[in-house]
């Protein structure tokens, strides 16, 4: 394969020539659908068709032969079911204001060079290039009823009671921003950059007070920005499996739900009725996120 | 703008952040070269490397080790040779339904693991590639090679086809067109697209979930059965040997790259 994708480079019409009539183009399909070819076939036997599978598993019934949506209804019309999708939005949503609100002080701050600003922003990128899981691990010791931050707040005398973080739901919240939050300051910090310092400075010189430019000049022309990043964060907590697996206790979102049910239930039609849903709703988000970017650049 | 409260906000601002990312790390250090670390204690009462000796004893942590890295390496070896051919027709050729095609690619990552990782174990169990380095190889390049394809693609689109011409009348053949001109232009890409790879297969956990066996556990997979278990230290020191690849590709990358144009790439569920 290495061998046909050396070959090709002679033939190649330079980059920027008018399309060379039937032949070339010719040429471009069968040699450029040949190079392709490889990465099709492996998509569409570890990918696709897994995915398939997953779908017919899904309205097959548990009895066996014909099809059915009773797996659907099954989650979609039962209290269970909508119990774990309104807890995961419910998460998922809490987990993105926070995280916009503290992207956005960060993205700013990380705008300017500062003595130590590389160091921020490797630890900005940390919480998303280290396994979910390992994060997970820190943050449940951290937040522990004997760990740093109960020990401190009861030696201060702040509270008598340590407080309950790890296994409930403004615990994941908190576990979820700090998993999540850089995908937003990212994006944030791209839409910064492409704002023209010029802006701000003409702003500040036409006498009005930071703050005043800050909200009536920066946070209008980030907007977009702003949807992009936490549509991105809210993507992420909704996938998120790692986190509330190990942090979750007894809440179990979609994700956590669906090896449950496949893994300890073994009711696989069931848990692929439930992973085609969430697949959906995924799959819904990332085009938002994609018609947001492509309006923010249109702007 | 530079008066007092200002600046000690901004102060607050960064240490608040600095402690909230770090300390969750801090703490599994802690919790892997420490011992007797219990009740009101900020620190442990000792410090020891024993974990690590319970980790190779209990667990088979070596072995672990080397299946998670030939997974890797096996994942970065399919995905560049799937991906690189593909990166190039696409980059340099004119194709119809290009659009179409790169939604097909990327389209893996668009939907949860758990998703697709569901068929992905059912099919491999009929065809009893679960419990198989190969098997899981398989299925992490599948988390590898759509963004191979991303990094590859802009890496051909940017080569200047001039050297190439260049190179071309100067008297290369094809092979060593590719050799002294294409390769070294090419590099940087080729070898970032290699590091995603690898990391995405290190550190993937769900898939390697859905259809590892007792022969393939991985790192991330033991950290987990060792936390069910009750082994928070075992696990602690699993999870130190974990994060050496993240660390090291991170101080890498933020060499190479801005921060904001690694989105995408790197992943967590």
């Amino acid at each position: 394969m290495t061998a046909a994708a050396r070959r090709p480079e002679v033939a190649l019409a330079p980059a920027g020539t008018a399309a060379t009539g039937p032949p070339g183009q010719l040429r471009h399909l069968l040699l450029g659908g040949l190079l392709v070819c490889p990465l099709l076939l492996f998509l569409a036997a570890v990918f696709y068709y897994p995915l398939a599978y997953t779908v017919v598993q899904s309205v097959t019934p548990s009895a066996g032969g014909g099809w059915t949506l009773a797996h659907y209804a099954a989650f979609l019309g039962s209290r269970e079911g909508l119990g774990v999708l309104v807890l995961t939005l419910g998460l998922s949503l809490a987990a993105t204001l926070l995280s916009v609100v503290l992207s956005l002080p960060l993205a700013l701050l990380l705008r300017r060079r500062f003595p130590g600003r590389r160091a921020l922003q490797f630890l900005m990128m940390l919480p998303i290039t280290i396994p979910s899981l390992v994060g997970a691990l820190g943050l449940l010791i951290l937040y522990d009823r004997t760990g740093w931050l109960n020990v401190v707040v009861l030696k201060l005398g702040l509270l008598s009671q340590p407080l309950a973080i790890d296994y409930t739901i403004p615990g994941l919240v908190l576990f979820y921003v700090w998993m999540f939050f850089p995908y937003g300051a990212l994006v944030i910090m791209s839409g910064l950059g492409a704002i023209d310092p010029a802006v701000e400075e003409a702003g500040l010189v036409m006498g009005a007070k930071p703050r005043v430019v800050f909200f009536r000049l920066m946070l209008p022309l980030l907007r977009s920005s702003l949807w992009a990043g936490a549509v991105m964060i809210f993507l992420q907590c909704f996938g998120a499996f790692s986190v509330p697996l190990i942090a979750g206790g007894n809440w179990q979102p979609i994700g956590v739900r669906i090896y449950t049910v496949a893994n300890v239930f073994l009711d696989w039609p069931q848990a692929s009725a439930m992973a085609v849903v969430m697949g959906i709703i995924q799959a819904g988000l990332v085009v938002a996120y994609q018609a947001i970017g492509r309006g923010g650049r249109a702007a | 703008m530079r008066n007092l409260p200002w600046v000690l906000a901004r102060a607050v601002l960064v240490a608040g952040f600095v402690l909230f990312i770090s300390l969750p790390l801090v703490m599994i250090l802690l919790e892997a070269f420490g011992a007797n670390w219990f009740g009101m204690r900020m620190l442990p009462a000792e410090w020891t490397l024993r974990w690590f000796g319970w980790a190779a004893r209990t667990v088979d942590l070596v072995g672990v080790l080397i299946n998670t890295a030939e997974i890797a390496l096996l994942t970065t070896g399919l995905a560049l040779v799937v991906s690189l051919p593909a990166a190039w027709a696409i980059a340099r050729y004119r194709l119809p339904l290009k659009p179409i095609l790169i939604g097909v690619i990327l389209f893996p990552r668009m939907i949860p693991e758990i998703t697709f990782a569901l068929g992905v174990a059912r099919i491999f169990y009929d065809v009893h590639l679960t419990n198989t380095v190969i098997g899981i190889a398989l299925a992490h390049v599948m988390l590898a090679a759509p963004f191979a394809v991303v990094v590859l693609v802009s890496t051909f689109e940017g080569l200047d086809s001039r050297l190439l011409e260049a190179g071309t009348v100067m008297g290369c053949g094809p092979l060593g067109l590719f050799r002294r001109v294409t390769l070294p232009l090419a590099l940087p890409g080729i070898v970032a697209a290699a590091l995603f790879s690898f990391l995405a297969s290190y550190n993937d956990f769900v898939l390697t979930l859905m259809v590892y066996g007792a022969d393939t556990v991985t790192l991330p997979v033991q950290t987990y059965l060792s936390l069910g278990n009750g082994y928070l230290s075992v696990a602690g020191a699993i999870s130190t040997i974990l994060l050496v690849p993240s660390l090291l590709f991170l101080v890498a990358m933020l060499r190479m790259v801005r921060p904001e144009n690694l989105l995408g790439g790197l992943k967590g569920a």
